[in-house]
């Protein structure tokens, strides 16, 4: 008796508790977001109001303007997708356009053209494709790259032995 | 070998890294200004750090890692007569893609010869006028078995990445062997380092 585990059955009562339906969202409240399951695959045109995470299979279009668009690592995606963010971990061949940013992990296998105010690619992840950044140009002043010490690892020992000066470059057409 | 499909090769030995001066980054990038809205093409892996630089620079840029891409070609492929059409197929462009500058990093150290002028008749076409060409050329007899990732730092500093071992001999390609290969481009500038790497500028001819 006093030795009883908590996980004992006892006769007449079922062995687990059951969990309690998940709670509805009330009308305005956020919901966590839709999921494609890896065992899943859709043929088509995906839209909707909500956030999505892809880990299984989606051939057509993805339209989720105002929402962000997860594609997990399990994930194979050949569409055209639109979104408020897009983040990649698996595979994409297709076209990206996010009002935001677009994120490409390292894990990421992608192909196909970039297009978003922010796109960040990960050192590692297999990316072929074109990548636009208009907005977030215009929206950046001029950089600051100088000839000054940078965060990463300084040049060691060996300099240049033999130099060229270069006249001041033309201008561009 | 599809492009999705991953490479089953052994494990890497841990990447080794190191930064060296340069003098063919400044230039480079003067040529680039933020109003012009240059195009750029990279044919190197894909390298976040220099995507946020080339962007801050109002730049488009295409990114197509060449020598992954080749690697997973048959030799048969790789052969004269089947080049150009292999460059055709690995690097698609857009009609009436134009590029005003070409980061073609190390490569050039592992294409043969009749590689690189195939892959110059391919981008060739869609180079602008003074289009510059930044490449990396090494004069040792040893080399990493395969291309080192490349990342600029700032104007004078180019930081690279990548397993040095296994080694594989140079190809050692000279001045005038690459510039046969590269019709309609000039030396702009080449700059001898003292760790074994020249620099080049290559610039296309002003219509």
């Amino acid at each position: 008796m006093w030795n009883k585990r908590d996980d004992e059955v006892v006769p007449g009562r079922p062995a687990t508790t059951p969990m309690p339906p998940a709670p509805m969202p009330a009308p305005g409240e956020s919901f966590p977001g839709a999921a494609i399951g890896p065992s899943i695959s859709i043929v088509g045109e995906l839209t909707g109001d909500e956030d999505l995470t892809i880990l299984g299979r989606v051939e057509g279009t993805v339209h989720l303007p105002k929402h962000s668009v997860t594609i997990g690592r399990t994930a194979r995606v050949s569409a055209d997708i639109r979104a408020k963010a897009v983040s990649v971990e698996g595979e994409v061949k297709g076209n990206l356009l996010a009002a935001e940013q677009i994120l490409i992990r390292k894990t990421a296998t992608m192909l196909g053209n970039l297009s978003a105010p922010r796109v960040g690619l990960e050192d590692g992840c297999r990316f072929k494709g074109s990548v636009d950044m208009e907005s977030a140009a215009a929206a950046r002043s001029a950089p600051e790259i100088s000839a000054r010490p940078s965060d990463g690892p300084r040049p060691q020992g060996p300099g240049p032995v033999v130099a060229k000066p270069l006249p001041p470059p033309p201008p561009r057409p | 070998m599809s492009w999705f499909s991953r490479s089953q090769a052994e494990p890497c030995p841990p990447p080794a890294s190191s930064s060296h001066r340069s003098l063919a980054l400044g230039p480079l990038l003067s040529g680039l200004h933020p109003e012009s809205r240059h195009a750029v093409l990279d044919l190197g892996p894909p390298m976040g750090h220099n995507l946020e630089l080339l962007a801050a620079l109002g730049c488009r840029i295409r990114i197509t890692d060449l020598f992954r891409s080749l690697a997973s070609e048959t030799l048969e492929a790789r052969e004269p007569q089947a080049c150009r059409a292999l460059f055709e197929r690995l690097l698609p462009l857009d009609v009436g893609e134009r590029f005003d500058a070409v980061l073609m990093w190390d490569l050039f150290d592992y294409l043969r010869l009749h590689e690189a002028a195939a892959l110059m008749a391919r981008i060739t076409p869609a180079c602008a006028p003074r289009a510059v060409i930044f490449g990396l050329v090494s004069t040792l007899h040893q080399i990493p078995a395969t291309p080192l990732r490349y990342r600029i730092d700032d104007r004078e500093t180019l930081y690279s990445t990548g397993p040095r071992e296994p080694q594989r001999p140079a190809p050692r390609h000279t001045q005038p062997e690459l510039v046969r290969r590269m019709p309609g481009f000039k030396v702009k500038a080449s700059y001898i380092l003292r760790h074994g790497v020249q620099e080049y500028l290559f610039e296309r001819a002003p219509s």
